[in-house]
């Protein structure tokens, strides 16, 4: 409609000033003049109607600018979602590079004297990294309900210590569970016993957690175990499964309760550590977080999962120090409560 | 709430008293479904984590009466009149 009111404006344009030239040619002033005015009255009209009709049917937006140039040359049928177009037609090179709203979320839950720690990942999937004491299990499960979780997709248990897989037995048989993995240990505890009844009883298999193993997920996000390496260590500590992920430019690291021992072989290793945010091992112990680990993680933000008033007096002075004199900004559980960090796979903020 | 006779019959196990890690001087002893700590010094030399323990509690009347004389005559030197 605009576009045909534009070619006609423009064609009347052309006949007016070709009349006034001709006008002009024959040397009738008046009249030419007046052609002329004409003519260019009615190319400012074709030129006025010409760009309504480009803004009116291709409102720039910002969704149609980061369009790839594929994307473009097609034009998608009404109704249909952009996103779906702009994922589907993305070069596979464009993969690595996380969707613009795409916001990793973990959560160092606020269980007591212990680790309980969730993942949430920008396509909806969750990982548990620890269940918390026994006594803790059922605020466990509340806290996963709270923050939306309905599926578990990966759980994993970093050691059969009573306070990291103490409430895993409760959350297994609350939530439908995808994979399991635990290094491979065993203890005598009733509460160890009770986590391999509950992965049994669900008709589930454990998958060794070992250094080398990554979760299975796509996209931006890659989660691989760096430790335990070795078949046997003295410390049921030190058989910890530390996993490493990484979301775009930022990456996570979490110890379970790793020793010195293990931070060294991880080091020795050549193991990627590098991390925005360190889970500092073993509730602050002075056994871990040596200054070589900490140098080699090179951590923004340390998150120290940990109790009021514990017995331990955990975390130990020592390894405060470590921290600070690393310019490490500390969370405390045991002061802030539950801890978010928030990744958008360019940069981390904490909440 | 069950009566002692009952439990026993419902879970002829004994709930064990398990080591369940060691954290500085303390050894942390999961006994059921909770856990305690018990000072290290308290345990055999030779025990780990993973370890079950039997725990016997012997009152002591002897050491009982010598405490309780110790502090009576304390109480007499603090006490007014």
């Amino acid at each position: 409609m605009v576009a045909t009111i534009s070619i006609l404006a423009f064609l009347t344009a052309v006949l007016l000033a070709v009349s006034a030239g001709w006008l002009a040619l024959r040397r009738a002033g008046k009249k030419a003049k007046r052609q002329a005015f004409y003519a260019i009255l009615a190319f400012i009209l074709s030129l006025a109607t010409a760009w309504g009709n480009l803004t009116g049917e291709q409102p720039p937006s910002p969704a149609n600018q980061a369009r790839p140039p594929v994307a473009q040359t097609a034009s998608p049928p009404p109704g249909t979602a952009p996103d779906t177009s702009t994922s589907q037609e993305k070069p596979p090179g464009a993969s690595n590079q996380p969707a613009a709203s795409g916001k990793l979320r973990v959560h160092y839950l606020d269980v007591g004297q212990g680790d309980a720690i969730l993942v949430q990942m920008p396509d909806g999937k969750n990982i548990l990294i620890d269940g918390g004491t026994s006594d803790a299990g059922p605020d466990v499960v509340q806290k996963l309900k709270q923050y939306g979780v309905e599926i578990l997709d990966f759980v994993i248990g970093t050691h059969p210590h009573e306070d990291h897989i103490g409430g895993l037995d409760l959350v297994i048989n609350s939530f439908p569970v995808g994979k399991v993995y635990l290094p491979r240990v065993t203890h005598n505890t009733d509460s160890y016993r009770d986590l391999l009844l509950a992965i049994k009883n669900k008709g589930l298999k454990a998958t060794e957690a070992k250094a080398g193993v990554a979760l299975p997920l796509e996209g931006s996000i890659q989660a691989l175990f760096v430790s335990p390496a070795r078949k046997t260590y003295e410390d049921l500590n030190d058989y910890s499964a530390v996993l490493h992920l990484t979301y775009g430019q930022t990456a996570f690291l979490f110890t379970g309760d790793a020793g010195t021992t293990v931070e060294e072989e991880m080091l020795a290793g050549g193991k990627p550590l590098k991390a925005d945010v360190l889970k500092v091992a073993h509730h602050g112990s002075r056994y871990s977080t040596s200054t070589a680990f900490l140098k080699a993680v090179a951590p923004w933000y340390a998150v120290i999962s940990v109790g009021k008033g514990n017995d331990y007096s955990h975390p130990h002075a020592q390894t405060l120090q470590r921290l600070q004199k690393a310019g490490v900004k500390i969370y405390r559980t045991d002061r802030d409560g539950t801890i978010t960090a928030l990744s958008d796979g360019q940069k981390v903020t904490i909440q | 709430m069950q009566s002692k006779s009952e439990r026993s019959r419902i879970m002829p196990r004994r709930e064990l008293l398990v080591i369940d890690r060691f954290e500085e001087d303390m050894a942390v002893i999961e006994y059921g479904r909770h856990t305690f700590t018990l000072p290290r010094s308290l345990l055999p030399r030779a025990a780990k984590e993973g370890d079950v323990i039997k725990l016997a509690v012997v009152l002591d009347p002897e050491a009982t009466a010598r405490r309780k004389k110790e502090v009576r005559s304390l109480a007499d030197d603090v006490f007014e009149g």
